[in-house]
């Protein structure tokens, strides 16, 4: 190689360098800003950057460490990585914990941004990793680990909302739902050293704080983060989950809040304000929020039933320019129902056990609830045009306009009524609402009461002799011996609590219907599991006016095993027996006292339940059984609402014909009051069963 | 702790040696015809013929005229060359960089510091060190060949061989000074960073209302803890105090009240350490639970718990003493066999699979009506080995526990343990010792000496007669382990639930060795691979150039490392396949559980792979195992790093070291460099 040819080819370098600093340039000069403010937006990436938010300034705090190991791979920082990943998962592997802990923490150096990368492994510390350890305390460590890890994130992640709704999700669920939750929480109210990180990271300790627990509640610190992940999005944070989901999660920390608070401590005014206060956040913050459905409509889950009214109103509308179109189509829908599937329609869906009544029953609704506007349209569409029937320029106007308010307000409606299933809206409203209801708080604190009795070793009743005392709570005195006076008192154990409960539980159940749902009654079947075998204990049967009798075999035609006595199987026999029992009273009765009594209550009436579970209970309400209150429109979702405070859940079909029923005085109907809709529907089509009725009359 | 120090260096070598030997011998074959396939291509094939036997020839006549002398002053020169080029100042830099600011970036949480801090300067100073090694002696060479310096030294009458030993312990002895001093450096680290000292004058020992719950924590407290109080804040962390041991009565009510009396105050284990509490009055000081202490008493006043000295009836001061549990050099006695018993009492090699992806631990079912055992089999069971034969210390490390149902959460899994040995004459079996297992943590049982109510079985009874038994007090050493093997039979208590242990699980504690010394056997592992990586390093510079043998070099130490994951993808134990299915894979986004479709592709790519992993397997043969040098797991584990692994990696590391030289002699022999 001679001289000159050396320095040819260094001639050539230098160009080629020089040529491609040139689009370098153009991709990847960086943003400047002169003095004077004159800026320079910089190059192309430079550009993009600042489009999609996406400088390092922008996402995160500047950490000095991290863009050094950046740095100090060469490039290679996906190959690093990737050997970091994988030695993650060879330490999680062979349960290195402290080597995965570290390589986690070393990981996020190179991956800061990456929300992803936080999520998952914080998954991996605060799940995974805690379960593999047999001591709940060192479970709560890892918990905590991942917690810390996910909290150190917040600062690389400024503009992503979804750290924060992991750490509520994690505070919340993951400290209040696991096998260890008691432990946990236990652990976390202690956990002063973590209060304080967590103030650190911007939680208010005060705000988190639950006195009457005994320290910072992990449902309320779930709920701070939540809020937060709430307030920044409602300050312009990109939301990056479905709005409905989103919202939920703060008001639902602070419903689990006061259910957790119910089961460790006796519930008096703190609970009951807890669940005012979950109320509150569910109806007033969740309820009446604006929510963007997937298709960007607005909608308001709790303004079903002003939906409906809407809808109703318009149908009205119509109904006045084309009259009498709607009766002709309601009654053709009747007029496809066979008698079988009346009689299966009018049977509460709960209540049937066989297939073919059940199809029978889904036939029915499936005719009766069918779309009517749909089908109203199209009815008038072939009335116009075989001109059957006539409308001026005007009413034609009139109609179409009406008929595309009524689509719209019909879509918005189905979003509500499809968005409020998803979260269990009303199931959730109703039992906020119940449960801060001074009848609900007694019903749990006797369920309290009868565990603790359970505890004590208190089952039954106990006759005991203690000093007697004044009003003022002063021991007697007798004044003759001088000593005090003793009395005998009734002290009431476990199963006279749970018996209490029981009764009190019907009330509520009888006031919110819809809380006839599985939640609940998981909750109350474990009481009544525990209740039968305290009955065993003592040896007493299951009495036959069970309260609750109803749920117990509801469940049971679901074929929900909960071990409980059933009136159609353990508890038949002795109600035919008590039954022929009081037939021969009732025969004594009357052979001991020849004149009937003018009142007749004392004889049984044809259509009165046979079952004596089904008697009232001595603190019982009475059911709501009039039919106009209890007649929602049956395609409207208010049916599903039958809270009574909701006006709309009360609205009478004005339009339906021929109201009197035969069904009133049938046997079956025993359920609760939310059934009764179907039954007055059928009263209106089935003459023939009203003539029968009126005959055994 | 998974490393595996069960093998003896004998039992190593006659595995190994026969099989090193004949590698070796490949090797040397493969070296010579491809030296004479070189030189053929440059002189001829009889030219280098003659060429290649020449050196061959040569090479018993060279090293056994090696003068020290040269050796040395090449080596001097090499060192001379690493102290201008002023490496070793920017490595030793760095290090010191890295010590200063690595606190900061250590997770001061862990429930295991000490293991987190010894793994940060062990594996920072391998990282170093070994930079250390590449960087200086693979560019060494080749520059002085580059530079024609090096004919200022192949024109004098220097040996190759002294030219290759020359700059391997020329460089190594730069690097032995700079890891002496980063031993030193890193021990004063791990030691400062985890000396602490908690504070217990502030505390008020309060009533723990409900037993075995402590109302500081909310975490568990031990069942017999009546009061309890919490340390300072030290080191990111405190401890609970618990106190034991008060003397009761009934108020006039009929409720149990403390008194007081004589006074046991326990600091539990945290982050794998503890504390002894230290007090002094006028009369006593030391340890409050020291048998010696009859000074000190508790009584409680006003609720409160009041430690004072009988002597002048002043409250006493505590003290807590220094960590204790940590950077420790444990001596045991570890098992030299394992084996299961099923649920019907059949011997198994391996207990329950209870699903884990690792199989390291095989699992016992728990169950009264279980009979599923782990039988532990210990030798050289001896008095002498045992610093207090008195009371013998087991340690139950890692142990596994699985729960299929909940159980008692507030509580650990209970099991027992029994020692089995047998004599010439009879059988002996302990009474169970219960205990109630901590998983992941170090559950110690202290031994008596002196068995209680121990079955004793005759073993060979007179014929026609029943074998004699009963049960007495049994001494360990004299009577149960006279032969010098004793058995360890565990057992999980609770049915549904399972124990899962490995060999090194269960072991016996003999003595505590010194942390410093274990820490300096541990170094001297680094120093092994230190010394190799030179020895490579030069290695391959007498042939390629800088960069190249760079790259030569981090492929040797990448074959080092990953022979056992080479043999996991060439044996299908890791799933995925080799690369080029790897690549395949990532290109067609198909996971490494989805089979691929069968074809030709499919046969090509396997094909492929096949050969190559089949080299490389082959390939890293030819390299020491790196991981044998590596001493890391029994150092932070905490246990001390016994002989047979010790000499092992000593000779591994001296003879690839001894053959690198060779080889680079050889080639040196064979390059034209100024002769």
């Amino acid at each position: 190689m001679t001289r000159n040819e050396s320095f040819r080819r260094k001639i050539i370098y230098i160009a080629t360098i020089a040529v491609l600093l040139v689009p370098l340039s153009v991709v990847s000069q960086p943003a400047t800003v002169k003095k004077g403010g004159e800026a320079s937006s910089g190059g192309l990436l430079a550009q993009l950057r600042k489009d999609h938010r996406l400088s390092q300034a922008e996402l995160s705090d500047i950490d000095p460490a991290s863009e050094s190991m950046k740095l100090a791979t060469l490039g290679l920082r996906p190959v690093a990585v990737t050997l970091l990943w994988r030695r993650i998962q060879e330490a999680k592997k062979k349960q290195q914990w402290d080597k995965m802990r570290t390589s986690t923490q070393t990981l996020i150096a190179l991956q800061p941004n990456f929300i992803k990368v936080w999520e998952f492994q914080a998954h991996n510390l605060s799940y995974n990793i805690s379960r593999e350890f047999d001591d709940y305390q060192y479970r709560y460590h890892w918990v905590k680990e991942g917690l810390s890890y996910l909290m150190t994130g917040i600062a690389y992640n400024r503009k992503d909302h979804r750290i924060f709704d992991q750490l509520g999700f994690f505070f919340g669920l993951k400290l209040g739902r696991s096998d260890e939750k008691r432990q946990f929480r236990r652990l976390f109210r202690k956990d002063n050293d973590y209060h304080e990180k967590l103030t650190e990271h911007g939680i208010d300790t005060y705000e988190i704080d639950s006195p009457p627990l005994g320290g910072p509640d992990n449902w309320l610190t779930a709920y701070q983060w939540y809020d937060r992940s709430r307030t920044a999005v409602d300050n312009g944070m990109q939301r990056r989950t479905s709005g409905i989901m989103f919202y939920k999660g703060a008001p639902s920390q602070l419903r689990n809040y006061a259910v957790d608070f119910e089961q460790e401590l006796r519930p008096d005014e703190a609970a009951r304000l807890a669940w005012e206060e979950a109320y509150d956040e569910w109806v007033n913050e969740y309820g009446n929020r604006e929510i963007r459905t997937s298709t960007n409509i607005p909608v308001f889950l709790d303004r079903l039933s002003e939906s409906a009214k809407e809808m109703q109103k318009l149908r009205e509308k119509l109904d006045k320019i084309i009259p009498g179109v709607r009766a002709q189509m309601l009654a053709a829908r009747r007029a496809q129902i066979t008698p079988e599937m009346w009689e299966a329609y009018n049977q509460p869906m709960d209540t049937i056990a066989d297939v073919e009544q059940s199809r029978l029953h889904h036939m029915a609704k499936g005719i009766l609830d069918a779309d009517q506007d749909i089908e109203f349209n199209a009815l008038v569409e072939q009335k116009l045009a075989d001109g059957s029937i006539e409308l001026t320029q005007e009413q034609k106007n009139q109609y179409d306009i009406i008929k595309l308010e009524l689509q719209i307000k019909s879509r918005d409606h189905n979003f509500i009524s499809k968005y409020r299933g998803t979260v269990n809206y009303s199931y959730w409203k109703d039992r906020c609402e119940a449960e801060s209801q001074p009848v609900t708080i007694e019903a749990r604190q006797a369920l309290f009461d009868a565990r603790q009795a359970v505890k004590d070793t208190k089952f039954d009743a106990q006759e005991v002799s203690r000093e007697k005392r004044d009003k003022n709570g002063n021991v007697v005195i007798d004044p003759k011996t001088n000593q005090p006076v003793y009395e005998k008192v009734t002290i009431p154990g476990a199963i006279q609590y749970y018996e209490q409960s029981f009764n009190l539980w019907k009330k509520v159940f009888e006031d919110y219907p819809s809380l006839d749902d599985d939640v609940m009654e998981d909750d109350l079947v474990s009481a009544m599991q525990e209740y039968y075998n305290n009955l065993r204990k003592v040896k007493s049967d299951w009495p036959l006016d069970f309260p609750l009798q109803s749920l117990v075999d509801k469940r049971a035609r679901q074929r929900m095993e909960d071990g409980l006595p059933t009136t159609d199987k353990e508890l038949a026999d002795r109600i035919e027996r008590q039954k022929a029992i009081e037939a021969l009273e009732k025969e004594a009765q009357k052979a001991n006292d020849p004149m009937p009594n003018p009142n007749g209550d004392q004889s049984p009436k044809k259509g009165d339940s046979p079952n004596p579970a089904e008697k009232k209970s001595p603190g019982e309400t009475p059911k709501k059984t009039e039919p106009e209150k209890s007649e929602p429109e049956k395609s409207e979702p208010a049916k599903t609402e039958p809270k009574k405070a909701e006006p709309k859940k009360t609205e009478p079909k004005k339009a339906e014909p021929a109201k009197t029923e035969p069904k009133k005085t049938e046997p079956k109907k025993t359920e609760p009051a939310k059934t009764e809709p179907k039954k007055e529907d059928a009263k209106s089509v089935e003459p023939k069963k009203d003539k029968q009725a009126e005959q055994k009359k | 702790m998974v490393f595996d120090d069960s093998i003896s260096f004998l039992q190593w070598l006659q595995d190994s040696g026969p099989s090193f030997i004949i590698g070796a011998f490949i090797v040397a074959v493969a070296g010579v015809i491809f030296s004479y396939l070189v030189s053929a291509l440059q002189y001829g094939p009889s030219e280098a013929f003659y060429f290649v036997s020449k050196i061959i020839f040569q090479i018993i006549p060279d090293f056994v005229r090696t003068s020290f002398g040269r050796i040395f002053a090449l080596g001097k020169l090499a060192v001379q060359e690493t102290i201008r080029k002023k490496i070793i100042f920017v490595a030793f830099g760095i290090f010191a960089a890295m010590l200063l600011g690595g606190g900061w970036f250590l997770n001061s949480n862990s429930r295991h510091p000490d293991q987190v801090y010894i793994g940060f300067v062990y594996f920072g100073t391998q990282l170093l060190l070994g930079l250390f090694g590449l960087l200086i002696a693979t560019f060494s060479l080749p520059a002085d060949i580059k530079n024609r310096t090096i004919y200022t030294v192949v024109t004098k009458p220097v040996r190759s061989s002294e030219i290759v030993i020359g700059r391997i312990l020329g460089f190594g002895f730069v690097g032995t000074v700079m890891l002496f001093l980063i031993w030193i450096a890193s021990f004063l680290f791990v030691e400062r960073g985890l000396s602490h000292s908690h504070n217990l004058s502030e505390t008020t020992f309060t009533k723990i209302e409900k037993r075995g719950e402590s109302s500081i924590s909310g975490g568990r407290v031990s069942d017999e803890a009546v009061y309890e109080g919490k340390t300072s804040v030290a080191g990111n962390h405190w401890h609970l105090v618990e106190v034991t041991g008060l003397q009761k009565t009934q108020d006039s009510d009929g409720n149990e009240k403390y008194i007081g009396g004589r006074v046991n105050i326990q600091v539990p284990p945290y982050g794998g350490h503890s504390h002894d509490l230290l007090v002094q009055s006028s009369k006593y000081s030391g340890p409050i639970n020291s048998p010696d202490n009859t000074d000190i008493r508790a009584k409680v006043e006003d609720g409160k718990l009041v430690v004072f000295d009988v002597t002048n009836d002043q409250q006493v001061q505590y003290r807590i003493g220094p960590p204790t549990g940590i950077l420790m050099a444990r001596v045991r006695i570890r098992a030299t066999g394992l084996e299961f018993l099923d649920r019907r009492g059949n011997k198994k090699d391996r207990g329950v699979n209870v699903g884990n992806e690792w199989g390291h631990r095989s699992y016992v079912a728990g169950g009264s009506s279980s009979l599923a055992r782990a039988i532990f089999t210990y030798q050289g069971f001896r008095e002498s080995k045992f610093a207090d034969p008195d009371y013998i210390q087991l340690d139950m490390n890692n142990m596994s526990v699985v729960r299929t149902h909940k159980g008692d959460i507030e509580k650990g899994v209970s099991g027992s343990i029994e020692i089995r040995g047998v004599t010439d004459d009879y059988l002996y079996q302990t009474a169970p010792i219960n205990f109630e297992a901590n998983e992941f943590a170090i559950k110690t049982l202290i031994i008596d000496r002196l068995q209680k109510n121990c079955l004793r079985r005759e073993l060979h009874p007179e014929e026609g007669q029943p074998a004699e038994e009963d049960v007495g007090d049994y001494d360990l050493f004299d009577d149960i382990g006279a032969a010098g093997e004793i058995d360890i039979i565990l057992r999980c208590n609770e049915g549904g639930q399972f124990f899962g242990v490995a060999e090194n699980d269960i072991y016996f504690l003999t003595s505590e060795g010194s942390f410093a010394t274990n820490f300096a056997k541990a170094y001297f592992g680094i120093w092994l691979q230190m010394m190799f990586i030179i020895a490579v390093s030069v290695m391959f510079s007498t042939f390629l150039s800088g960069i190249v043998s760079m790259v030569a070099v981090l492929s040797t130490i990448v074959l080092g490392c990953f022979g056992a994951l080479i043999s996991e993808l060439r044996e299908g134990v890791m799933k995925g396949g080799g690369p080029i299915e790897s690549i395949y894979r990532i290109y067609s986004q198909m996971n490494q559980m989805t089979p691929m479709d069968e074809g030709v592709a499919k046969t090509v790519i396997k094909a492929l792979d096949a050969t190559f992993l089949e080299t490389v397997q082959y390939l890293s043969y030819l390299v020491p195992d790196f991981t044998r040098m590596d001493f890391s797991e029994p150092l932070v584990a905490g246990f001390n790093i016994n002989a047979a692994p010790f000499w092992i990696a000593t000779t591994m590391g001296l003879v690839f070291i001894s053959m690198t030289v060779v080889i680079g002699y050889f080639i040196l022999k064979t390059r034209e460099i100024a002769k």
